[in-house]
Parts: structure tokens; sequence; C-alpha cells
């Protein structure tokens, strides 16, 4: 078995030798590149989102503005991974493009109601900024894709990825609003040729809540 | 008490940073050479990837910043030099590759090869030579490949040689990976040499952009497979997948084309196991709020060092213009390829690519692939691959 990876490594992944296999219609040598590259941007977002939420105790008022001026630029950062940069835009036809959006989820527990509400994703970072706790815990794990890569159009796939989300809001010492979130997100994938070469655009699109507990 | 404690205590810090030691890598390619010379370009782009994990992994005192001599660089006066040059501390790494034809005499000593470095038969380098130049600058770990041919010709024309190098004199990581590579290099002493094939026999290359040598090939598979699935490996076990695999694969390629030979790859392992608390180096790392900053001094440490996250929020981000200015013309390009150093994920102008490393989680580091300048020495594009911590 080991040996079969590891020949499977250096043929299909490094050599390339004539073993295109094909899923859709993109060589298995660049799927395996985007799907990477799709893991990765959805993990840089999961930290963007950590780093915008989380909070601490200034020193001075000019630390303060200074934290709030990073964050304002992590949040400009963590835009570009989303299509139109997080904003409405149009697609190659003109069509119109709404701003990828972000769901989250609240739950009652009291009631133990799960409540969704969505927002645009540059609405939501600017909300995270100012949630009013003392320190919020945003964690992302277990990323894995629940689809392979779907053709959507000319020089265009989609792929979607699951992920887990935990997030722990606390006051002081106390932990006041916990939730576990399994949340979908769709990855853009375009292929365009420039100077003779393909080039790939891999961009975040809506995401969505699957399951709160 | 305070005043002698306190200079005490940055005095011991650097010391330990100091034991950390350099990661030298110096890569000589015959790219010029019309038959294989992209073949032996592809195996520079494979070792650099592969290189900059370790050195990543490693987390060694320097940047990684490969010497690359190729083309009409790739010629003996050069690597005399470059060996001669070399400085090189006790705790450093050293790494040597040399891409291109080797030959041998059947009066050689050694079993491994000549590498044909250079136009003139008589300046021909044995790589046994090399490892013993670079040992004797005094390094802990060193390791030397050469990816060439081992045969004799027909007509035995080539002379022996030995010591012909003596007048130089005076050259996305996990946890598991980084822990492996420490255990690999840093936690042994010696030489570790490696050559493509056996005496007699030819080396392999999948000649073409995205080919280069079996040994290169197989050498970095088997040495990621090792290292992403255990943080214990040994260097017995990765010397002898990678044997395997290349003879199983030459075996496959002999009944295509009956005219070349098996490959068997060989390795004269001289390491030692060195207990080294690898953890210290960790320590200190998250300490180097006390360790003056040093300014990098060319465009890799400039981007690592603006990747860097224990550099802190603002000062990356205060780093961008500043590194945009000293190091890109104003219409730079930056392309980021995958690991397979051919898929192109993205293009954009230089300030942006600055802007977002300098916000990026988990960069650890880069592997240049290709830049181009203007008249004032300003990078006007670059091609590079980027490694992730996971």
């Amino acid at each position: 078995m080991k040996r079969v990876f590891i020949l499977f490594l250096l043929l299909g992944g490094i050599c390339s030798i004539q073993s295109n296999a094909q899923v859709s219609d993109l060589s298995q040598e660049d799927l395996n590149e985007l799907k990477r590259q799709s893991k990765l941007k959805v993990d840089q977002f999961n930290n963007y989102i950590s780093f915008i939420a989380s909070k601490k105790r200034y020193r001075s008022a000019a630390e303060q503005q200074e934290d709030s001026r990073n964050k304002d630029y992590y949040i400009e950062q963590a835009l570009k991974l989303f299509i139109g940069k997080g904003k409405e835009s149009k697609d190659t036809y003109g069509n119109t493009i709404p701003a990828p959006t972000m769901e989250t989820s609240v739950i009652n527990r009291r009631t133990n109601k799960v409540r969704i509400n969505t927002k645009p994703v540059g609405e939501y970072l600017k909300h995270l900024k100012v949630l009013p706790y003392t320190e919020v815990i945003i964690k992302a794990s277990d990323a894995h894709f629940t689809s392979d890569a779907k053709k959507i159009g000319e020089n265009e796939y989609e792929l979607t990825l699951s992920y887990a989300q935990i997030y722990i809001g606390k006051k002081g010492e106390v932990e006041v609003y916990v939730d576990k979130t399994r949340k979908t997100i769709v990855v853009h994938i375009k292929r365009h040729i420039k100077d003779g070469r393909v080039r790939w655009t891999v961009l975040l699109g809506n995401i969505k809540v699957d399951a709160t507990e | 008490m305070k005043k002698l404690v306190l200079p005490l205590f940055f005095f011991l810090t650097t010391l330990q940073v100091m034991a950390i030691g350099k990661f030298h890598a110096i890569i000589f390619a015959d790219t010029n050479d019309d038959r294989l010379g992209e073949g032996f370009y592809a195996n520079i782009s494979i070792i650099c990837d592969e290189l900059g994990i370790i050195s990543a992994a490693l987390d060694m005192e320097n940047s990684f910043e490969p010497q690359i001599y190729q083309q009409f660089e790739c010629n003996p006066e050069k690597l005399r030099e470059v060996i001669r040059n070399l400085k090189c501390g006790s705790d450093d790494i050293v790494t040597f590759f040399y891409f291109g034809h080797g030959t041998r005499s059947s009066k050689d000593k050694s079993d491994f090869p000549q590498m044909c470095i250079g136009n003139d038969e008589s300046k021909w380098i044995p790589l046994e030579d090399v490892k013993r130049a670079l040992e004797k600058k005094g390094g802990r770990f060193t390791l030397v490949v050469g990816d060439c041919c081992n045969n004799v010709p027909d007509g035995d024309p080539v002379k022996p040689k030995f010591g012909v190098l003596n007048a130089a004199g005076n050259s996305t990581i996990s946890s598991t990976q980084t822990a492996a590579m420490k255990r690999l290099f840093l936690e042994h002493k010696g030489s570790l040499m490696i050559s493509g094939s056996r005496k007699g026999e030819y080396s392999i290359y999948l000649n073409g952009k995205t080919g280069g040598g079996y040994l290169t090939m197989a050498f970095c598979s088997v040495l990621e497979y090792y290292t992403q699935k255990y943080s214990t490996p040994n260097w017995d076990n990765i010397l002898n997948d990678m044997q395997e695999l290349v003879v199983q694969i030459t075996t496959d390629i002999k009944r295509q084309r009956p005219d070349l030979n098996i490959q068997h790859p060989q390795w004269k392992n001289e390491l030692n196991s060195l207990k080294v608390n690898t953890n210290n180096n960790n320590n200190i790392n998250n300490n180097n709020n006390n360790i003056p900053r040093q300014e990098p001094k060319d465009l890799l440490g400039a981007l690592v060092d603006i990747a860097k996250e224990s550099n802190g929020v603002s000062y990356r981000i205060k780093r961008r213009q500043d590194v945009i200015k000293t190091y890109f013309s104003p219409d730079a390009i930056v392309e980021v390829v995958g690991r397979n150093g051919t898929t192109s994920l993205s293009e954009e102008t230089a300030s942006d690519f600055v802007n977002r490393i300098s916000t990026t989680f988990k960069l650890k580091n880069f592997s240049i692939h290709e830049q181009r300048k203007d008249n004032n020495g300003k990078v006007t594009y670059l091609k590079l691959h980027e490694i992730y911590s996971e």
C-alpha cells in the first residue's frame, strides 16, 4: 500500500507521465492543486475571522486605535478571498452577481430553536469586530470536500467544502454563548488563458449553515 | 545583580539561537544541455520546493536562499569558488545537488560518479570530492546528491580523478512533518552522499519542463511521504524506499526501452544520531521580541519576514510599503504556482501580493521559480510557490 502511494505520488503527482485522469475536463494534476488552494483559502478565511473577532485589553487609546485599523485592514484582505472582493459584481456576460453571503445561526437555549441570519460577508466581518463580548474564540476544523469539481459554465467550475466551526463568546470568565456549526462553502474556480498559458482564479462564494448544535 | 542577570539572559538566549545553525543549499544544474537541459531545470524546481519545506520545518537561523548555478554558471571554477566561499558554522546543515551528466573511469577508486561539469573533461569533479570538501567546512550535517549517470563510456576515455577539489582548500507543514524534518536533519551529525546510479549505470531523466531525474523525484517523494506520515522517520528507510522506487520504475521503463539500464541509486551514509532538544528552538523563537530584529537583505528574506506571524500584526503591516518600494518595479506582477510548479493559481500585482502576505496565516516560506528584473534591479515578474504549515 505504501509503495502504491509513493508510486502514485511520483507518477501522478510529479512526473505526470501521460496520466491525466479527467474530472469534468480538469486534469487530475490541476484539480489536486486547485483543491489544495481552495482548502487553503477557506482556512485563511477562518483564521481572518478568528483574528477579527478576537478581543484584548488595551494599554492605551493609541493601541486600541491601531488594533482597530489593523482589523479593518484584515477585513479588507479577507474580502479579497471572495468573488467581487465581497461586493456585488458582474460576470463575464455582464450579469449581476450578488455580494457573497454568510449565514450564521443563533440557538435560543431555552427553546432550542435555531434562527438563521444571512448577511453579505463584508457586513458579517464588520459585525464580528464589534461583538459585545470581552473574548471571542472561533475555531474551524474538519474541512473536507462534499462534491467533486462541477462544471458550471464555459471555463468555470465549482467545488463545495464543508467544515465545522466552534464559536465561544465570553463576558469576563463566563462563556455566555457557545455553539458548534457545520458550514458549507462554495468555491468558484475560473480558467483563463494568458500568454498562451492556462491561469486559474480560486474565489470563495456563499457560506451556508448546515446544522447547529 | 539585576544588571548582571539581564545581559546574561540575552547572552544565553543569543547563544542558544546561534546553536541552531544555518541551512545552506547549493545547486549546480547543467540546464544548457541540449538533450536533457529541461529535465535538469525541472529538477531545480522540484528540489527547491522540497528544500523550502525542510527549511521551514527546521526553522533555522537564516531564511531559505538556495544558491543556484545553472547554464554558464554551472562550471568547475564556479563550484570551487562557491565551496571556497562557503562560511559554515558547527551547527549548520549543508546540502549540495548536482543535476547534469555524470560518468566515471574504470580506474576511479570511488563508487560514486564524476560530475561532467563544464566542457573540459580534465576539469570534471568527482562527487566524492565535493562531499569531502563540504565535510571539511565543519558543519553538522552534509547532504551531497548527484542525480547523474555513473557509467564508463565506450573506450574508457575518462581519466580517473580523486582529490581534485582539495586544491580549493578553504562553500502547507504539519507538526508531524516539522518534527520529522528536525529528527532527520537536526538530530544527526555527519554526511550523506547519494548518487543516481551505481558504477556502470546511466541515470535516467524524464525530459521536459514537468520532468526531472528519477533519483530527485524519488528522493523528494519518499522524503515527503515519510515526514508527512511519521514524526520519527529514519534515513535508512527513506534511502531503501527511494532505491526500491527508482529500481521499480526503471525496470518498467526497460521493458519499453531495452537499451536503458535499470537504475540503482547508491549512497554512503556516515550520519550519527545526535539527540538535540529541538523544543529549545521553539521556545527561543517565541521569545524573539528580546532579540534585535535584523533587516532582511534580499527579496526572499523580506518576503519571509513580512509573512512571519511572530513578527506581530503591526510590524508586518508597516513593512509593506518598504518591501514594495525596495524590491519591486511599480507595475510588477507576482504569479503563484502550485507544488507541481506549473499550475498557475493566481496572478496579482506585487502590491496586492505583499499586502496579502502581510496578513496571511501559517505562511512559512516561498520557493522562487523565476524572477525578472528591470535595469534598476527591481523585480518586474516573480513566479513562486507558497509553503504553508498545517
